[in-house]
């Protein structure tokens, strides 16, 4: 058992859990959330996406062994060069969400808040710290994938259906099991106060994951988003 | 006009009038807000200032010559070395805080993000974009208690009035105009894409500004705070007793 299974898995867990009580996700699971509230999660999933590519660039160029930058390099190139690039087709041909409509999306407070989270671990911390940011994205988002998937009664084709079995793909599993690996060697031999610090990355990314579901269904950006000039894109 | 007065100053202004509006804000201005939330306010401000202190430090090691840099040393000496300490010895006498009171709070979802907003953008950003991350803290807190210090009719010496008072003083309304030339000056031959850039920055920053009160008022953390490890504070940290001052 490696610091993933006993350390992190359990706090996975629980966050899975929590959100797949939600309303977005159930209403996702039996098929009758509002098209609108989707297009929403999926738009502000898209800008969420370029921050998180940024947190893997950080790693790398902060990298000290070739093995590690290595990964973290695959872990970019993945996401710009196929998880984007999907976005960018896929959604356009199932919902019609054009290249400038996603780039005219403003983070909401929820995503600016994560993915601030994210980048500034990654400047700031160690590697292990950096990754730790980055890997509630994908565990979380794995783990509920498979929950759901048990749960979903939708017929073949559908679209929710669909989006929940994106993340059960094969391609999808051999990454989280990467992440898995790289993490548990990663915090090989770390002191109680730097696994303190590890795990409380962690919990504050596995909050922003719960907290990304409920402001989706309310469609909430700012409070004051008077302050904010239309997005240049 | 300068980039500030013209661009910025309105974004404060708004943010001022919807906090002024927030409970917390007249629990305090009219003395009744409960001593438990302001204790709250109090233990998370003290996270949130090592958090600040740490940005203007990015932006210090991110300076090219002397006379920039010692501009930037100074903000972070006058955090660590003043406001720091002060907090941990004003709210030790006036509402019992022990310095480990303020160091095992845990960061609350909302300066967690206001804090990592600061961060990230400190060290992503080129020195503009890093102060402007920073300024609402300053210009907020500043033009909030000139607004809100003329509506209040507590008695001089109450611990609120005296919050708020703190806030208007010469010494905090001038570093707030040195800011002000420093961002001005910071932004000069910026394109308009830049400045935008710059603009959905100090937003974001007020925004987090805003919802802080309401943070405070219900004490809130996190949603899923069991989550969360022991905090580790500086009780336990390798370096302590360490200095490197002249006697």
């Amino acid at each position: 058992m490696g610091f993933y299974e006993d350390k992190l898995y359990p706090l996975v867990i629980k966050t899975v859990e929590a959100e797949v009580k939600t309303p977005h996700l159930q209403e996702i699971l039996n098929g009758t959330l509002p098209l609108e509230k989707f297009r929403f999660q999926i738009r502000q999933n898209y800008n969420y996406l370029m921050e998180y590519s940024k947190g893997w660039a950080i790693g790398a160029a902060r990298c000290r062994d070739y093995e590690v930058m290595l990964v973290l390099v695959e872990l970019l190139r993945e996401t710009l060069e196929h998880e984007v690039p999907f976005y960018r087709e896929y959604w356009k041909k199932t919902l019609d969400i054009s290249p400038e409509e996603f780039e005219m999306e403003q983070l909401s407070f929820v995503k600016r808040s994560y993915t601030s989270h994210e980048l500034a671990r990654g400047w700031e911390g160690s590697i292990v710290e950096l990754v730790t940011a980055l890997l509630p994205c994908a565990f979380v988002y794995w783990q509920m994938g498979r929950k759901m998937k048990s749960m979903c009664t939708l017929p073949e084709g559908n679209l929710f259906r669909n989006w929940i079995e994106f993340y059960t793909t094969g391609w999808y599993d051999e990454a989280c099991k990467q992440l898995i690996e790289l993490i548990n060697k990663l915090t090989l031999g770390l002191t109680p106060r730097e696994e303190a610090r590890v795990l409380e990355i962690f919990a504050a990314g596995c909050n922003y994951e719960y907290i990304s579901w409920d402001m989706y269904y309310n469609m909430e950006k700012w409070p004051l988003g008077s302050l904010f000039q239309a997005k240049s894109v | 006009m300068g980039f500030y007065k013209e661009r910025l100053y309105p974004l404060v202004q708004k943010t001022v009038e919807a906090n002024a509006k927030t409970s917390h804000l007249n629990g305090i201005v009219n003395g009744t807000l409960p001593i438990d939330k302001f204790k709250f306010q109090v233990r998370q401000n003290y996270n949130y200032l090592i958090e600040y202190a740490k940005s203007w430090a990015a932006g210090l090691a991110r300076c090219h010559d002397y006379d920039t840099m010692s501009i930037w040393a100074e903000i972070v000496n006058e955090t660590i070395e003043h406001e720091i300490p002060f907090y941990r010895s004003y709210w030790k006498e006036k509402l019992g805080l022990s310095v480990e009171d303020l160091e095992n709070e845990v960061m609350s979802l909302v300066k967690r993000s206001y804090t990592s907003h600061e961060v990230a953008r400190s060290w992503e950003g080129d020195l503009a974009e890093q102060v402007t991350a920073l300024l609402p803290c300053d210009l907020v807190y500043w033009e909030q208690a000139k607004y809100l210090l003329p509506k209040c009719t507590l008695p001089e010496g109450n611990l609120y009035r005296d919050w708020l008072t703190f806030y208007t003083k010469g010494w905090f309304a001038e570093v707030c105009e040195k800011l002000i030339v420093l961002i001005d000056r910071l932004v000069e031959n910026k394109t308009e894409r830049e400045l935008s850039r710059i603009i959905e920055i100090f937003a974001i920053s007020c925004n987090y500004e805003h919802i802080s009160w309401d943070m405070y008022f219900n004490t809130q953390t996190w949603p899923l705070a069991d989550l969360f490890p022991k905090k580790f504070t500086e009780y336990e940290n390798p370096v302590k007793g360490i200095s490197f001052k002249k006697e």
